[in-house]
């Protein structure tokens, strides 16, 4: 096994090469993504149309930021994705559901559905990222 | 007892390292390649965000799953109740088991979740059955005793950890003076310290001593946490010669860590007191019982850009750019990423303003409505 000391010879990257506009990139899109779907679940409960047009907008934006989290290896963003999407959508489907078993057996069948995808990705990328 | 080899959890740790090396540029593709393939192990593992995502949705899914047996079931009483989390949580430390070893995951949340969801499953189920006033005990007890077996199984570092905070807060729900259950915390995070800091210091950064690392550092955190009484925003009040001992420790602790740390190049413990002493200086006025004002953060952010520019010339002046092998400039990528995560919680976090220190407003100005000149206020 071999010992756990760091190579010799370090060629140190030194931060002040690296625009900030480039180092804060992936801190805005985080702080971005977050902030925009927030505004859009915010607005999933709201009665009718008003409430169904949120509800795809949250989806799509979801949808977009699973696919590019997986073209960039950004994997925080499937979660962004998939969390987002997930409340929005159990959020509108359970004010629905007048029966309190129903709504346990929705998070059971809907929670296994969810973990299930997300170990297909999980397997596919491995510890990548 | 453990699920894992020593070996598995070496090559895993060793993995970690060669990758960041490369992410670093300190190795290249063909020799990160050619050493990540003489650490390959049959373990799966993901992920950190993955990780996290899969914990969380088993967690609902045990949730919903036990409440839907209660519910279908129409259990009533404390026996059903205890005997449906009972059985719940052996059904999920055995599914966290298979998980480990037949499929052999690795910190991939699933089995995780389980294992962690077994153990408070079982503090309810003890708590239920438990005579009165001793729910709370027989709960941290059990979590205790559970966490601890956690880390001896799996080796989840947290689980150690919550189990000490579960023992450590014990003696707040007996009916103590404030200071001798301040001092039993601090006296179960000072064991925990003394016992893990020579085997970090025998062991280093080699398996288990980076645990070991871990555990020194919470722990260190747990006796300043324990003894620092601001922090608990006066709800375990104590008053007298300990209120000026707690204060006098919330000094020495963040000094005596940092020079451990700087003196045995431990990262963790360096963090760890380097936060502490920034904890120290915000609760300090507090302490003291001196006025609070909203331009101390400005001053202690100023204070705080001052002391870190000096201290970066100062390393960057030394010959080669570094002083008794500490160096300002940044070697690894993870240092990177670890910026890149302050820089977005300091971003998600909103401002917070200080409570204006002054006399509150004279009564007769109180009530009013908005925008109806105080219409509707009781004069």
């Amino acid at each position: 096994m071999p010992s756990r000391m760091a190579p010799s010879s370090p060629a140190p990257a030194s931060d002040c090469t690296e625009p900030a506009s480039r180092h804060f990139l992936e801190t805005h899109l985080h702080v971005a993504v977050n902030v925009l779907f927030l505004a859009l679940v915010s607005g999933v409960g709201a009665p009718g149309r008003e409430g169904i047009l949120y509800l795809l907008a949250v989806l799509g934006l979801s949808a977009t930021a699973i696919v590019q989290g997986v073209r960039f290896t950004r994997f925080a963003f499937v979660v962004y994705g998939v969390l987002y999407g997930y409340a929005a959508l159990s959020g509108r489907l359970l004010r629905e559901v007048r029966s309190f078993n129903a709504g346990l057996a929705y998070f059971v069948v809907s929670g296994t559905v969810v973990v299930v995808a997300l170990v297909a990705l999980a397997r596919r990328f491995g510890r990548d990222a | 007892m453990r699920r894992y080899s020593d070996e598995d959890e070496e090559r895993v740790r060793l993995q970690e390292l060669v990758r960041e090396w490369a992410r670093s540029g300190l190795l290249d593709a063909a020799q990160c390649e050619a050493l990540a393939a003489d650490l390959r192990v049959d373990l799966r593992r993901t992920n950190p965000f993955l990780r996290g995502g899969l914990a969380l949705f088993t967690v609902l899914i045990v949730a919903a799953l036990v409440g839907l047996v209660a519910v279908t079931l129409q259990l009533h009483g404390d026996g059903a109740m205890a005997a449906l989390t009972g059985l719940s949580a052996l059904a999920c430390i055995a599914a966290a088991d298979v998980l480990a070893g037949r499929y052999r995951c690795y910190r991939f949340g699933i089995e995780e979740a389980f294992a962690v969801a077994s153990v408070v499953l079982l503090c309810i189920a003890g708590g239920t059955l438990s005579p009165s006033g001793w729910t709370e005990i027989v709960g941290l007890s059990l979590g205790a005793a559970g966490g601890l077996a956690l880390y001896r199984r799996f080796g989840f570092v947290y689980a150690a950890l919550a189990s000490a905070v579960c023992v450590a807060a014990i003696p707040f729900r007996y009916d103590l003076p404030a200071a001798a259950q301040h001092g039993a915390a601090a006296a179960v995070a000072g064991s925990i310290f003394a016992a893990t800091r020579p085997r970090r210091l025998a062991l280093a950064d080699d398996y288990p001593g980076d645990d070991y690392g871990l555990l020194q550092a919470a722990a260190l955190a747990g006796i300043y946490v324990a003894l620092n009484v601001q922090l608990l925003a006066g709800r375990y009040a104590v008053s007298g010669w300990f209120y000026w001992f707690t204060w006098v420790v919330t000094w020495i602790l963040p000094i005596a860590g940092l020079r451990m740390g700087i003196g045995d190049r431990d990262r963790d413990l360096i963090d760890v007191s380097l936060v502490l002493m920034l904890v120290t200086l915000i609760t300090n006025k507090p302490y003291l019982g001196w006025a609070q004002h909203s331009w101390d953060p400005i001053v202690l952010g100023s204070v705080l850009i001052g002391v870190a520019i000096a201290a970066r010339r100062w390393l960057e002046s030394g010959p080669g750019h570094e002083r008794h092998g500490f160096t300002a400039r940044r070697i690894l990528d993870k240092d990177r990423a670890a910026r890149s995560r302050l820089s977005m919680v300091s971003a998600a976090l909103p401002p917070q303003t200080a409570a204006p220190h002054g006399e509150p407003a004279p009564p007769e100005f109180g009530g009013g409505r908005s925008g109806g000149a105080g219409g509707g206020g009781a004069y």
